[in-house]
């Protein structure tokens, strides 16, 4: 798992005062090629931000800090600087989220996170401001768009059309359908967990009926019509894979 | 209480009536009796006096004027009249048989003859009852010249006796019907207040915080009691707010150390991923914290479902029931279930909002997960006294009658439920309908599997 594709590696700014959590996420992004520099208070986390400016490309900032408020932090940061902040909480609820992202985080991610999401998040975030902030207007269409066979997954446009022998179907998904779809689609016929979906599709605070996951997979196989498009391996998760043509 | 203020009241007065008024009858049948008798001796004196002359010249003449008065005095008094001569020889009486009878065998007449009055109660063969008699001798001077019997039956003697008795009686049972009106006032006026503290315990109890008691009315003690009550009343959302507080931060306090888990087990499994027993084992952990998670979720979620019971919405049961049936429906086909949706076509029901659609999706996961293949499960809404039942009905093995009991306690488990549940779905399902005033239940269905019912109220109601 490696950062980015060029052989930079992307430096991390990692506020957390849980040595615990500390400790393994900066082992972990240190195996993924991420450079690492770890501070366990809010004043630390400005005083670093302020002296080594243009240090971290992404900060992720847990808000339960022993010293200072969160929010303060980030509000701090942000007026230093526009590095891409992600929020990490313990506390899913709404506020905490709109409260974040208001003063200007970039995402947020709440525990228990697994490592594989939080990566994602790394990645896109840094894609978005990265496209973003040098350029607010340019279009990215083609990046946002997934084809795998005949199915094709539009992100901007919240589009799933697939070609049926020529003509192109619109598939009509609910807004979970969609996003369950899309994250399978981003790695076509790799599976994905049970928890990997829950969490990012909802999210890891989500709580709801055992098969939920199971019920909006089944809604999407019908829509698509056949249901060997999304294959189920037994006790792990889901993959999305093109049916095989000449059976099917 | 009330009766049995009522009972000691009476039982008080009926003893102070009893101890005052049974001598008092006892004395009021003896005065009776004296007054009779002296009243009788009075009037023989008179009579005697009138047939003074009428013995002591022997002429016949005067003899119509006793009798008249004889026969006047008897008719008057329902007492029969004897008058004798010396020699005990019936001269006038207020019956026919008298004249010319001879009494000197009677012991009354025979000490009157010797210049005694004499009373007394004694057997008359000749009439067949007691009698009760005075009789006084004639006097012409120093001589007796005759003697003057009257007699009455024992029973007018009782009788006068007796409605003396039964104007004491009467006293009595007035005394009586006033305690017993004293009492219910009081007791009232204690038990008013009682009943209206034990309105406000029933309403706290079943989840109103906001009862109180009125601590105005009453008894003192009962004011005390009230009083009490309140400031109980008043420390309950505290602690009620604190042990819902202590739930929710716990839970939040948990994901942090789990995290923490979850991120070194990953590493883990990306260090032993050659060694295929090593990394199962790691990735079973793996699975265990995210069992771990859904329950600090699962708890979050009751704590939630706990907060919701303020507000209530009108909502639409059937059209819900459709839509999740709708929702269910894709992965029921899978597993080859039919779903059933048997309801009309709008019913109101008054729930916490949210709850409706988490409350079906709980119970359908359940019954989905029991259902064999080829089975139908069953949505239906039908209409109960002031509330309407939902039901969930499937076709699977069915729980025995103490496990539909337990069902609904955090975290029970059944013996085969699916690795990975929460053990929280039924105790939030029950949550919720309880949040809206409703209830849930397992029943047995027809087909001997179960039957989640859940009953809700109607808008109005």
């Amino acid at each position: 798992m490696r950062a980015t594709d060029e052989d930079v590696r992307v430096q991390v700014l990692l506020v957390e005062d849980d040595d615990s959590i500390a400790r393994s996420l900066d082992e972990s992004l240190r195996a993924a090629g991420y450079e690492v520099r770890h501070v366990s208070t809010g004043r630390d986390a400005v005083e670093t931000m302020s002296t080594g400016a243009g240090w971290a490309e992404v900060v992720l900032l847990d808000l339960g800090l022993p010293d200072m408020d969160g929010y303060d932090v980030c509000r701090a940061i942000r007026a230093e600087s526009d590095v891409p902040i992600i929020v990490v909480t313990a506390r899913g609820e709404e506020l905490d989220r709109v409260l974040g992202l208001e003063l200007g985080a970039d995402d947020y991610i709440v525990k228990p996170f697994g490592f594989r999401e939080l990566i994602a998040r790394i990645r896109a975030v840094m894609r978005r401001t990265e496209g973003g902030r040098t350029a607010v207007t340019e279009p990215d269409g083609a990046d946002d768009a997934v084809e795998v066979g005949p199915l094709r997954i539009d992100r901007r446009t919240h589009r799933v059309t697939l070609d049926d022998g020529g003509s192109e179907v619109e598939i009509a998904l609910t807004p979970k359908e969609f996003e369950l779809l899309s994250f399978l689609a981003e790695d076509a016929g790799a599976v994905r967990t049970r928890s990997d979906i829950v969490e990012h599709v909802w999210d890891a605070n989500w709580y709801g009926p055992t098969k939920t996951v199971d019920a909006h997979v089944a809604g999407i196989r019908r829509k698509l019509g056949d249901a060997r498009w999304i294959g189920a391996v037994r006790g792990v998760g889901f993959r999305l894979e093109v049916p095989d043509a000449g059976s099917g | 209480m009330r009766f049995r203020l009522l009972l000691v009241m009476l039982g008080v007065v009926a003893v102070v009536l009893a101890v005052h008024d049974i001598p008092l009858a006892w004395h009021l049948e003896r005065v009776e009796r004296d007054r009779f008798v002296t009243k009788l001796e009075r009037d023989a004196f008179v009579i005697a006096g009138r047939a003074e002359e009428a013995l002591e010249g022997g002429t016949a003449a005067d003899e119509p004027i006793i009798a008249a008065l004889v026969d006047r005095y008897s008719a008057q008094e329902d007492v029969r009249v004897a008058v004798v001569d010396a020699d005990a020889t019936g001269v006038v009486g207020s019956d026919e048989d008298v004249l010319q009878e001879d009494f000197s065998n009677r012991p009354e007449f025979a000490s009157a003859l010797r210049g005694e009055p004499t009373t007394g109660e004694r057997y008359s063969s000749t009439l067949g009852e007691e009698l009760f008699f005075v009789a006084v001798p004639v006097l012409s001077g120093e001589e007796v010249v005759g003697a003057v019997r009257i007699s009455a039956p024992e029973r007018v003697v009782s009788d006068r006796a007796a409605s003396r008795v039964r104007g004491l009686l009467a006293v009595a049972l007035i005394s009586l019907a006033i305690a017993v009106a004293v009492a219910w006032v009081f007791a009232r006026s204690v038990i008013r207040p009682l009943a209206r503290l034990r309105t406000a315990t029933d309403e706290l109890a079943s989840g109103d915080l906001d009862a109180r008691a009125d601590e105005t009315a009453g008894p003192r003690e009962v004011r005390a009691l009230a009083s009490s009550f309140n400031s109980m009343a008043n420390r309950l959302p505290l602690l009620v707010e604190q042990q819902r507080a202590f739930a929710g931060t716990t839970s939040h306090q948990l994901r942090t150390p789990l995290t923490a888990l979850r991120l070194r087990l990953e590493r883990l499994a990306a260090e032993v991923d050659a060694d295929p027993h090593l990394r199962d084992s790691v990735q079973e952990s793996l699975a265990e914290t995210d069992r771990l998670r859904r329950m600090i979720e699962g708890l979050l979620a009751l704590s939630r479902a706990d907060d919701a019971a303020a507000a209530v919405v009108t909502v639409d049961l059937a059209a819900v029931l459709r839509d999740r049936a709708d929702y269910w429906k894709p992965l029921a086909e899978e597993r080859d279930v039919t779903i059933d949706v048997d309801v009309p076509p709008a019913v109101e029901v008054s729930v916490v909002p949210g709850a409706l659609e988490q409350i079906v999706d709980n119970l359908v996961d359940n019954a989905l997960e029991v259902s064999p293949e080829g089975s139908r499960l069953r949505l239906a809404a039908t209409a109960v006294p002031r509330g309407v039942e939902l039901h969930v009905a499937d076709e699977g093995p069915g729980l025995s009658e103490q496990d539909r009991q337990r069902a609904f306690d955090r975290f029970w488990r059944g013996d085969n439920a699916a690795p990975g549940g929460s053990g929280l779905g039924l105790a939030i399902v029950h949550q919720l309908a309880a949040a809206g005033n409703g209830r849930a239940e397992l029943r047995r269905s027809p087909s001997g599997g179960l039957d989640a019912v859940v009953t809700l109220r109607t808008p109005s109601a």
